[in-house]
Order: structure tokens, then sequence, then C-alpha cells
């Protein structure tokens, strides 16, 4: 026997005991997925079509009309932007200091944004204002937060970043806060999806044997801590937190907070001096 | 019954254990068989004719990587013991349990490519072309994956022996 039968044979064996109740294909629940599926697209598509009728309708009416003789096609056309403005939940900007993501969902249930973009509708010396426009849609995937980039004119610097639809400053992350993993062969940077509402934003990476290193900001800063579990990061100071199986470490910069956390492979523990060890090895600020 | 209907009653319990083997949680593997399914359902016309759980598998490779990487809270490694069969074959369980720990130390890419290559019985360049990936990955993360099933203590006894690969 080569050795791919028998891995194929192990693979086999092992997923031989299936437990009894999941035996049999639920017809049901998948018909209900089905239709549920349906419905999604109907909608996108009507969505879809309503805007464009209505936006080719609007735009060319004025223009039919009123533009005097010779001059039709030379006059800027309008478009009419049907989508909804949605209230955003978190920024990210990015290390050059001028791309930001905005992370944006829908507070209804089970809905989902669409073809959304975010746009620059406001920006002076203190504050940065951004819109989001998409369509709402039912979906399975429930209230998922989606990244939408716009690039400012000049460095964000100290300035706010605002959302249109409300006019409030929204929590805003910086990369510049965080250890740099671009250039750390031993962390692939993979997508994690979190659900609206929600500001806080997160980022995970795969890492040796199955681990992954997680990171996540949340509005608010956090004083000190237990001076025994401080730890220094770069140029700041983070405290150290006992997660059962593994550690983490949280740190506060401005109004955010991080907290950095390392999951072991499944099954196995990581201690105190293995953790600090894995944060001292990464490039901090 | 319709086609379709007909089919994933047959084919439910081999879509299962190939979905398994990605997620290691018979509950995950329902939810992302299901997932499968539906999707499928719009094109069963056409690929019913040719080879569907191949296509399938595939699709569950592909849905598994997105959708890992979407849901951020549900599907993390996690301490809690797996959902046991009723079956009394003790020896069959404890090989699921070491084989579902050994895979839960893989990256999720590794894990794909392990199902296709050797539990849908996909040729590398299938393999490479299902997951969008070139052949050379395909072969260095089958390497990978291999050499760390072997490196398991509980399973290095089943798979290497006198057997020359």
């Amino acid at each position: 026997m080569t050795f791919d039968n028998r891995l194929a044979e192990l693979l086999d064996a092992a997923t031989a005991p299936v437990p009894p109740g999941r035996l049999t294909a639920p017809l049901p629940a998948i018909r209900r997925r089905i239709r549920r599926q349906r419905a999604v697209i109907a909608l996108a598509v009507t969505g879809v079509a309503i805007a464009l009728i209505a936006g080719f309708a609007l735009a060319r009416s004025p223009i039919d009309r009123a533009a005097p003789p010779g001059t039709r096609g030379t006059t800027p056309s309008t478009t009419v932007d049907l989508r909804m403005q949605v209230a955003w939940e978190s920024a990210l900007l990015a290390r050059d200091g001028r791309t930001v993501t905005i992370y944006a969902g829908p507070r209804g249930e089970c809905q989902e944004l669409v073809d959304g973009t975010a746009v620059i509708t406001r920006q002076d010396g203190g504050q940065v204002t951004i819109a989001v426009r998409a369509w709402i849609v039912p979906t399975n995937d429930c209230g998922l937060v989606v990244p939408l980039q716009v690039r400012l004119e000049r460095p964000l610097g100290d300035r706010d970043v605002r959302d249109a639809a409300t006019g409030e400053a929204r929590p805003t992350y910086r990369e510049s806060h965080l250890p740099d993993l671009r250039n750390d062969a031993r962390w692939s940077p993979f997508s994690v999806g979190w659900t609206a509402p929600d500001d806080g934003w997160r980022a995970a990476y795969n890492g040796p044997n199955g681990s992954i290193l997680s990171i996540e900001g949340e509005p608010g800063s956090t004083a000190g801590g237990d001076r025994s579990n401080a730890i220094t990061l770069g140029s700041r100071q983070g405290t150290l937190l006992d997660r059962r199986s593994t550690w983490a470490v949280r740190w506060s910069v401005g109004d955010v907070t991080y907290e950095l956390s390392v999951q072991p492979s499944e099954g196995e523990t990581l201690t105190r001096q293995e953790f600090v060890a894995e944060v001292s090895r990464l490039a901090w600020p | 019954m319709n086609d379709f209907d007909a089919y994933v009653l047959a084919a439910w319990p081999r879509l299962l254990r190939s979905a398994w083997l990605l997620t290691g949680d018979w509950q995950l593997a329902e939810d992302l068989v299901q997932t499968v399914l539906a999707k499928v359902h719009g094109r069963w016309t056409r690929i019913s004719d040719d080879a569907p759980d191949a296509y399938i598998r595939k699709m569950l490779a592909t849905t598994y990587l997105n959708w890992w990487r979407r849901r951020w809270r549900g599907e993390v490694p996690t301490d809690r013991l797996p959902e046991r069969s009723a079956a009394d074959a003790h020896d069959a369980l404890d090989l699921q349990d070491a084989v579902r720990r050994a895979l839960a130390r893989l990256p999720r890419q590794q894990r794909a490519v392990l199902m296709l290559r050797f539990h849908a019985d996909l040729t590398e360049v299938a393999t490479a072309q299902a997951l969008g990936i070139g052949r050379g990955t395909v072969k260095s993360h089958t390497a990978r994956a291999i050499a760390a099933l072997r490196g398991d203590p509980s399973l290095r006894a089943l798979l290497t022996g006198d057997v020359q690969r």
C-alpha cells in the first residue's frame, strides 16, 4: 500500500463515525436556505435595476428638456445615487497616514451591505467627514461589516474622523499604534469579519504550527493596571493579561485601546514566558 | 422527489465527512455542507451530469476558506470536547479524535489541500485549480501537512510503518 493510499484510508476511517443524528440530510433546512438565497438575489437584482432605470431617467430628463440647442452632449450629466446612506462603525488609518478604511455594517437583523462606497464629504483643519452609501439587502451572513477605503489629500494627523450620517466622531484606530507584521514571515494575515453594531476593529494572522495572532481595538482608554504585569512594547507600556490557556497584552493610545493575543493550536497552551518572548519578537513602534 | 433532493440524500454522509475534515466539528460541517448545497442548487443542471461530488467538495474547500475568514467569533480553535458518535467503536473514535487534533494544528489551506487530495481524490493540478493556487503551492502544502501528521505521535505508527512513499 502506498503512503497516499494509507493516508486516504486513515482519513476515511477517521470520518467513519458520524453522530447518528447527523446521518440524514436535513432537506427542509437546505430548501429554506435555497429560498432565502433566491430572495436575496431577486432583491439585489431588483434594486440594481431600479437604480439604473431611475438614475438614467433622472439624469437624462433635465438635459433633454433644458439643454439649449447645440449644447447637448457638452452639459455635464448628473447622476442620482439611490443607495442608502449608512452610519458606519469605525475607521482604521494605514501607516501612510492618508489611507482610511471605514468599517460599515447594517444595524437591522440579517442584512448586509452591497455595493458600498465611502466618500469624503468634508475635510478641514479639524476633521474629515466621510459618508458611506450602500444597498441594504437580506442575507445569511447577518450584519457583517464591510471595509471601504478612502484616501485623504493630506495626512490625517490629529484630526477627527466623522460620520456624515450622524456628524459624530468615530473611533479611529491606527496602524502606527500596532506592531508591524508586514515583514515578519512567521505571521500571515487573513481577513476577519465581525458584525455591526460594533465600533471595535480586528485583525488576525496565521502563525507557526496553526497558531493565531489576533489584535482587537476598542474605544476608550485603560489606565495602568497591575505593575507586576507591565510590559514594554517598543515606545509604549502595556499590561499582560492571563487568558486561561494563553496570554494577551493590552495597551492604550489616546482614546483607543488595543489587545493582542496569541492563540496556540488546539490543545496547546502558551506560558507567560513564551508569550512575552513572542511579543518581544514583534516590531513595535 | 427531484434529482437534486435524491442526490443530497445519497451524498449527504460523504459530503459531511469531507466537511468535517475541514472544520473538525460536526455542527460546523453540517452548516458548511448546507451552505454549499444551497449555492449549488441554482447550477444543478449544469453540474449534475459530471461528477457532482468532486465539484461540491471543491466548493466545500473554497467556501470553508472564505467562510472561516469572514466569521470572526464562530470558529476559532476551542477547548470544548467534540461531539461524540453513539457508535461503540472506541478505537474508531480515538482515531477520529487523534485526526481531529492533528488537523486542528494545520493551517486552513493545508487542511483544504489534504481533504481535496486524499479524501476527494483530486490530482495536484485539480486541487491547485480548485483553490486558485499554484501546483507548487499544493505540493508544499501537502508535504508540510504530511510532515505534521507524521510528527504526531498518535498518528505516526498508522502513517509510516514499513511503507515507502
